[in-house]
């Protein structure tokens, strides 16, 4: 497994070629985005926070669902994936590269991961979004560093967007590493419970 | 470097396909959301990918009590040990009123995450039958009521789909269902109280 420095023409074009995205499926939301928890986790209920890795931006709910909601754009929906054959076809590749100079909106979240305070999917969980799925083509294609709130408190873990999640306890993917995990795991072990500093998707 | 460039290529091309394709449906998809009974329909009969993702650990809670069996009216003077016989079913209940017994893509995928998950299986239904001696005071009217345990799990389907399908390729789907929890003991009550006129003239007439 080999990281990769994200690299600013990735999300230059990714961030503009979005705005034909936006444009063609944004939509009347199916279910109204919920408004942020402004205190999380009072009365000792978890709660539910969202990373945008494209922005970010973290947000914190009462209940998982509205953070998917809101992970997912207010929608219970959404984003690009596969028509790889496209790729192929020099006239989309132009039409990308025309609209990478063109000012874009930021892509509807594809859910990459959602992370846990507690064994067995419980307590706090943050669910953190991306610009697209995972490539599995022995990547890292997305990683993130925790911040302080969330270090050394992992548990276990849900990797969603046909990624794969790897644990590490340092920041910038240092240290050692656990993983990968390739499904719901609902205790990812002695090795690296609670001392998660940063994560990689691949 | 040059390889980020190719992957970014490839997904706003992605991006690109899809709103290409989807521009003229938009409205229609807009206007005519798929129900969640119609994308789950679609788990595993016509996705790449449909996974079921809990939101956290199972949740307890304890059913309705109700009524088991008959009551036991007690006519004589004298105390009576009444044997109330009873079989009770305990059902299951979820987010689209269809049975996870059913043999359906998006049933089968939620029994099993909740095997890999939490190492126990799903119960769509459980049958417990039993005998139960109540003693009822004369004039009196006893029966016994049961209060099963249920267990709620709540969670997200993620479905992908190798064409847009009312104009996305992928759909988060919450789901809940609630049924009863395996293995666990119910609990059964035995009630009495003063019969009514009407149920002395009903049952002692």
């Amino acid at each position: 497994m080999i990281s990769r420095p994200r690299h600013g023409t990735h999300r230059t074009v990714t961030l503009a070629a979005s705005v034909l995205l936006a444009g063609a499926v944004t939509a009347p939301v199916a279910q109204a985005a919920p408004a942020p928890t402004q205190a999380p986790g009072v009365g000792g209920q978890p709660r539910h926070c969202t990373l945008d890795l494209g922005t970010d931006a973290e947000h914190c709910y009462a209940t998982f669902t509205e953070a998917v909601d809101h992970a997912s754009k207010g929608r219970i929906d959404d984003a690009p994936a596969s028509a790889r054959t496209a790729t192929g076809d020099s006239g989309f590749r132009t039409e990308v590269e025309r609209l990478a100079d063109e000012d874009g909106a930021r892509a509807d979240g594809v859910i990459q991961g959602t992370f846990f305070d507690d064994p067995g999917f419980g307590g706090d969980s943050l669910t953190i979004s991306g610009e697209g799925l995972c490539e599995k083509d022995g990547w890292v294609d997305y990683q993130h560093d925790l911040e302080d709130g969330w270090k050394n408190r992992i548990s276990s873990v849900q990797p969603w967007g046909n990624c794969w999640i790897w644990l590490y306890p340092e920041p910038g993917l240092g240290g050692d590493r656990d993983g990968p995990f390739k499904e719901n795991t609902g205790d990812i072990g002695d090795f690296m419970n609670d001392r998660t500093q940063s994560i990689g998707f691949s | 470097m040059k390889r980020r460039v190719r992957l970014s290529v490839l997904f706003a091309a992605l991006v690109t396909a899809g709103s290409a394709a989807l521009t003229p449906t938009v409205a229609q998809a807009d206007d005519d959301p798929p129900t969640t009974r119609e994308l789950l329909d679609k788990c595993d009969n016509g996705t790449d990918v449909c996974e079921f993702h809990p939101d956290g650990p199972p949740k307890d809670s304890m059913g309705e009590a109700h009524q088991v069996g008959d009551s036991a009216f007690n006519c004589t003077d004298d105390l009576q040990r009444s044997t109330v016989g009873w079989s009770d079913t305990t059902g299951e209940s979820n987010s689209v009123g269809v049975s996870l017994s059913a043999e359906y893509g998006f049933a089968e995928v939620f029994k099993v995450s909740i095997e890999t998950n939490y190492q126990h299986t799903w119960e769509s239904s459980h049958t417990e039958s039993e005998q139960t001696n109540i003693d009822v005071k004369p004039d009196e009217v006893g029966w016994v009521t049961r209060e099963a345990q249920m267990q709620t799990v709540k969670g997200q389907y993620e479905m992908h789909f190798p064409d847009p399908f009312h104009g996305h390729y992928i759909w988060y789907v919450p789901f809940e269902a609630t049924g009863p929890k395996p293995d666990a003991p119910s609990t059964k009550t035995q009630h009495t109280r003063p019969m009514t006129e009407e149920e002395k003239a009903q049952h002692c007439g």
